[in-house]
């Protein structure tokens, strides 16, 4: 009776185990996917920052914080190209402790990719990693990066109250060795190769932050993503801007011409190095723009020499 | 003995516990690390399909040289050879008809991605659609509710669609979001999109026992639940009219004195269902207070220009993490702007 009892008991214990692994399961998970796990010295190598939801559950912020080796690993690009979020800053790279941020929303939410979608719609970033050159390996054997998710990595909710969602981290671990190869491998060119896309045509805005003006600009560049954007303020119209004229800009960007009498010109360049170029006319018009224009000086002039012609010639006639 | 077959019993029980541990603690390894206190859910029943994948599926004719077992002879033709165009309908142009064929029309392959947004809302009112949260068109849905939406031009990579609609009185039904990835010189199809319906009430507080309208807008003929939630829900079914009005006086006796809050949703013919409308508050209290006029601005609408797009996007982005933001911007009175207002604004983007 007593041996009945004691399985009974670990019956229900097993049970009662089981039942709270299954609710451990629900939660969003963030991972991390690379398509290989083993690499040599000075390899370049892709991984995927990807997310995935618990049925039902719809997201729409996310903040995580990765941490990689610096010893073994270095970052030479983090890549938005395809991702589902709309970023708040650009990511944020911590060469000496090893640490990369993001953070971004998805306006009106997440909830996983839509029954028969079968692309690769729930990547967040890509990050572009190389195995260091000096690392060595100690007796030939292999050396293992693990590259995971911080605590302070979080997922919140769609629900107008920012609520933090349930959240599951899977980071990865990269091997290296040294020797048996040579070529350096470099899946970063290869994807760079391919695109050959300018970024999509975007819409910027001008917008005033604590009374002050400010340009404010996102593009997408479904490829390699976007690298960076400049800006030029002119009162004049131009069919050509030199490289130095250019200004790195990021959104919002403070506008030196506060009047909004110029044209602005925003291009965006993905990271093959493939441009996109918008231009906003000015905002306002007026007598100061009139007197900027040559045409107007032309005009000017011209009536003016008439004007002198005429009635010098009449002088000459009466 | 006993002993001893008590021990063999235990090593089967043992095994299985071992096996439960290793899945259990697998999870347990993963568990969760930030407990939330709410879920956010949706429901939809929409169903995509790529035209260009060498697959026939619903709402294609045919896909590459999937026919989906159709010849020219099952089309009424005498013979022949049936085709299927890049835009997967039938090309019958090589099926003999009496006298014989003639040639066909080269189409050349697509070099861009397509997607055809079909699905149903609010009659006659405007349905726009945003490209990676910003509006790209709009369409009016015709008297029945059905619309369609057919965005070309676009390259490979994932992009992420949502679609909302205005009802009669100016009010905007939630964001219906989908991620998406397309490839050049294929048709993507999102059928059976159904936008969720519009919710408010006549009353911003009401007297308890006294009746609260809940009203808004769907589908004609469409079955809508509501759903009024204060720690317990209440679930009260009505139907939309022919214009899609729903309207439900529903009785506060039951109510507690507070908050509380209304969302619906809708489906027709139980064929499909539509995801959570935006929740409505109002208090049950002493007395009748009734919302004067319908405000369609909403929170997170920083530039006042009654939408919540990139421009209030960036407006709070210049105060991530800067010290002393205004409590505008500081939507949650945290006295910081981080992800939780960014989350905020991502409910409430118009686009």
């Amino acid at each position: 009776m007593n041996f009945y009892k004691k399985k009974i008991l670990l019956v229900t214990l097993c049970l009662f185990f089981l039942l709270g692994a299954t609710c451990y399961v629900e939660g969003a998970t963030l991972y991390l996917a690379s398509e290989h796990n083993v690499f040599h010295p000075g390899d370049i190598f892709v991984v995927s920052v990807k997310i995935d939801t618990a049925q039902g559950e719809n997201i729409n912020a996310i903040e995580a914080y990765i941490k990689f080796p610096p010893s073994l690993l270095k970052v030479i690009d983090v890549s938005s190209g395809s991702s589902i979020l709309t970023s708040i800053i650009s990511p944020q790279i911590d060469k000496e402790k090893g640490i990369i941020s993001f953070a971004g929303i998805i306006p009106g939410g997440y909830s996983g990719p839509v029954l028969g979608d079968l692309g690769e719609s729930n990547l967040l970033e890509k990050i572009i990693f190389q195995v260091r050159s000096d690392v060595k390996s100690v007796n030939k054997r292999k050396k293992s990066a693990l590259v995971t998710f911080l605590d302070n990595s979080q997922i919140l909710l769609n629900d107008g109250k920012g609520t933090a969602a349930l959240l599951k981290k899977k980071g990865i671990v990269v091997d290296i060795i040294e020797g048996g190869k040579k070529s350096l491998r470099n899946e970063w060119k290869e994807e760079l190769q391919k695109d050959t896309l300018p970024p999509e045509d975007f819409r910027p805005y001008i917008t005033k932050i604590k009374n002050l003006y400010y340009l404010v600009f996102v593009a997408q560049d479904k490829q390699s993503g976007i690298d960076y954007y400049q800006v030029f303020e002119s009162r004049r119209p131009q069919t050509k801007i030199e490289l130095s004229q250019w200004m790195r800009a990021q959104s919002p960007y403070f506008l030196r011409d506060q009047s909004l009498r110029s044209y602005i010109y925003i291009q965006a360049v993905d990271k093959a190095g493939n441009k996109r170029l918008v231009t906003l006319e000015p905002q306002r018009q007026g007598h100061i723009i009139l007197y900027e224009n040559y045409i107007i000086w032309v005009i000017i002039l011209f009536g003016l020499i008439v004007t002198y012609l005429s009635r010098r010639y009449l002088w000459k006639r009466y | 003995m006993i002993w001893r077959q008590r021990r063999k019993m235990r090593y089967p029980v043992l095994i299985l516990l071992i096996i439960i541990g290793v899945i259990g603690g697998g999870e347990l390894f993963d568990a969760p690390s930030v407990f939330g206190t709410n879920t956010a859910q949706i429901t939809a029943t929409v169903k995509v399909s790529v035209c260009g994948n060498g697959v026939k599926e619903g709402g294609e004719q045919c896909d590459n040289t999937d026919l989906g077992g159709s010849d020219c002879i099952s089309l009424g033709y005498n013979g022949g050879t049936l085709g299927c165009n890049t835009d997967c309908t039938f090309d019958t142009s090589s099926c003999l008809s009496g006298g014989g064929g003639g040639g066909g029309t080269y189409v050349p392959p697509a070099t861009t991605a397509q997607v055809i947004f079909k699905g149903l809302a609010f009659p006659g009112r405007t349905v726009t659609l945003l490209k990676d949260a910003q509006v790209v068109t709009a369409t009016i849905a015709s008297s029945d509710g059905s619309f369609q939406i057919d965005l070309s031009n676009l390259s490979t990579g994932t992009y992420i669609f949502s679609l909302y609609s205005e009802d009669y009185k100016g009010n905007r039904s939630s964001l219906l979001t989908f991620p998406l990835t397309v490839s050049s010189g294929t048709t993507t199809r999102l059928d059976n999109i159904f936008i969720a319906p519009t919710i408010t009430t006549d009353k911003v507080e009401v007297k308890k026992g006294d009746d609260i309208t809940i009203f808004g807008q769907s589908a004609p003929y469409a079955d809508v639940i509501i759903s009024v939630s204060s720690g317990e829900n209440f679930f009260v079914k009505t139907s939309s009219d022919k214009s899609g009005v729903y309207v439900y006086h529903y009785n506060t006796s039951f109510l507690d004195y507070g908050c509380h809050y209304a969302k619906s949703k809708a489906s027709l013919e139980g064929r499909i269902v539509s995801s959570y409308s935006k929740s409505v508050s109002f208090k049950v209290g002493m007395s009748n207070r009734s919302r004067e006029v319908v405000s369609t601005s909403v929170k997170a609408d920083f530039n006042s220009d009654n939408r919540v797009n990139l421009i209030d996007f960036s407006i709070a982005a210049y105060w991530y993490k800067r010290p002393s933001p205004p409590s505008q911007i500081d939507l949650n009175g945290d006295h910081k702007v981080d992800l939780v207002d960014f989350s905020i604004i991502a409910y409430y983007w118009t686009g």
